[in-house]
């Protein structure tokens, strides 16, 4: 019984890692949705949800009411998650949305540009690799700035995760079986005590949020 | 069977990590030791290639011809270590010596400063400054040496297949993570990876006589070894034609294991 975040950069396999931890598990497995139910609570569209929470704000942007409210909506919609029990995350920022909670074992997944290029050119036949990689280069460069605009903090510093692991050697299966036993260690169980503090956690979200959207 | 490489800050957990894998897989275990075997193949004493391997770099950033032998002497007592591809490798430079090897899990440890602290005043009983400058000036040099000699940087987590943080787990829980990360078919220490093994370890002999021999010691030279076939690449001089590259050729054929010598050398005129 654990809850699982998973960090990564785009195309890096995060998607298969989770749903095969989710697999593995026993566990739901949850990315966009989060993201969906978020913007229903503001009545927003998804497409300007996730513009709001995936383009750098400027250098005022991290105090704006309404980028605030946002990033509210999503950690609301991922602690009710929380709340009923075991998850894999694979969303956006589940390290920052759920700091300070006990027993989150936080996943950085990396993988080598080259198998990021592959990936996106299977289903960009179109591209070239150079158009490839500069395109992911773009998108780590503005989660990167997000990550570090919002929260202050490097998205790539390992110290932010319980296990980085990089994929090239470790296949998706070899990973997920690592990070299952990593998982299974005692202090990322959900105990009373852990439970307890995600309610709260929870109820706290949904009140600040609830101020937010008023204000 | 596999090998393993730890590497990491000092006082980060990892002499007790290593020692609890080793006795976990039933594994050699090696460390700082492996400087001796460099030294006792170098003639020199083993304190001075500690040294070379862990001091600043100069000032322009070039690595010293010494500090170069030095590194390669280290790296061949390693690869005569892993031969036979089990092994807990924990000693300096961690995954940088073993780097094109494939079959090896590159494991890299961060702990809290305030635990690295914590452990640095308990061992020298020093106080809680002195304790965290010395943390981050070896961390710096190690850092810097790394840089230098291998223009990587240390901290970078794409250099490794897993950064475990010693904040979140105990020695005996990350020790089970990396024990189920070895256990993976893709670290298996197969035939051919023993094929692999004997090659690299020849090719480091190769690269460590090339640097100790008198005719191209100075000469920018690199070689690897392919079933017993040993490419010589790099640049030297076009003397008396052919004579440089027969001095190659006869220095790299008298190391034991090697078959046959290729040169694929540059060569340039050194009196345009």
């Amino acid at each position: 019984m654990a809850i699982i975040t998973i960090s990564r950069g785009s195309l890096s396999g995060g998607r298969a890692l989770a749903e095969c931890l989710s697999a593995r598990l026993g566990y739901p497995n949850v990315g966009r949705e989060v993201i969906q139910e978020a913007a229903e609570a503001l009545g927003a569209s998804e497409e300007a949800f996730r513009g709001k929470f995936e383009t750098t704000p400027g250098l005022w942007g991290r105090l704006t009411h309404a980028r605030e409210k946002y990033v509210l909506a999503v950690q609301t919609a991922l602690a009710e998650w929380c709340t009923r029990g075991d998850l894999v995350y694979h969303g956006l920022s589940g390290q920052h949305l759920l700091k300070g909670l006990p027993g989150i074992f936080r996943i950085r997944l990396i993988a080598p540009m080259e198998m990021r290029i592959r990936a996106l050119l299977a289903s960009h036949p179109q591209m070239t690799a150079s158009q490839a990689e500069d395109f992911i280069r773009d998108v780590d460069q503005d989660r990167s700035r997000w990550v570090k605009v919002m929260y202050g903090a490097d998205v790539t510093d390992p110290s932010l995760y319980d296990l980085t692991i990089k994929l090239w050697t470790h296949t998706i299966d070899s990973a997920c079986e690592t990070i299952a036993t990593a998982v299974a260690q005692p202090r990322f169980q959900i105990t009373d005590e852990v439970e307890a503090e995600i309610f709260a956690f929870a109820a706290e979200s949904r009140d600040r949020l609830s101020r937010a959207k008023g204000g | 069977m596999c090998i393993i490489t730890i590497q990491r800050g000092t006082k980060s957990g990892g002499d007790s990590l290593a020692k609890s894998l080793a006795e976990h897989l039933d594994y050699p275990l090696l460390g700082r030791e492996l400087l001796q075997d460099a030294a006792a193949q170098l003639g020199v004493p083993w304190e001075d290639v500690g040294v070379k391997m862990e001091e600043r770099p100069g000032r322009f950033g070039r690595t010293p011809l010494i500090t170069k032998l030095y590194v390669a002497a280290v790296r061949a007592a390693l690869a005569e270590h892993a031969r036979d591809g089990n092994l807990v490798y924990h000693g300096l430079a961690g995954g940088f010596l073993l780097r094109s090897l494939p079959g090896v899990l590159r494991v890299r440890l961060i702990a809290p400063v305030e635990l690295r602290v914590q452990a640095l005043m308990e061992s020298h009983g020093m106080d809680e400054a002195s304790a965290e400058a010395y943390i981050q000036d070896v961390d710096d040099a190690r850092s810097l040496w790394v840089k230098n000699v291998y223009g990587q940087d240390v901290q970078d987590s794409t250099r490794y297949d897993m950064v475990l943080n010693l904040g979140s787990f105990s020695i005996p829980e990350a020790c089970e993570v990396v024990v189920a990360a070895a256990s993976r078919p893709e670290f298996e220490m197969t035939p051919r990876r023993i094929e692999e093994l004997e090659d690299f370890r020849i090719a480091c002999q190769v690269r460590l006589i090339l640097l100790e021999c008198l005719g191209t010691k100075t000469l920018n030279l690199d070689a690897t070894v392919s079933r017993g076939v040993a490419v010589v690449t790099g640049e030297a001089p076009m003397l008396n034609t052919g004579e440089v590259g027969g001095r190659i050729t006869e220095i790299v054929a008298s190391v034991p294991g090697v078959k046959e010598v290729r040169l694929a050398i540059e060569w340039f005129d050194p009196y345009p």
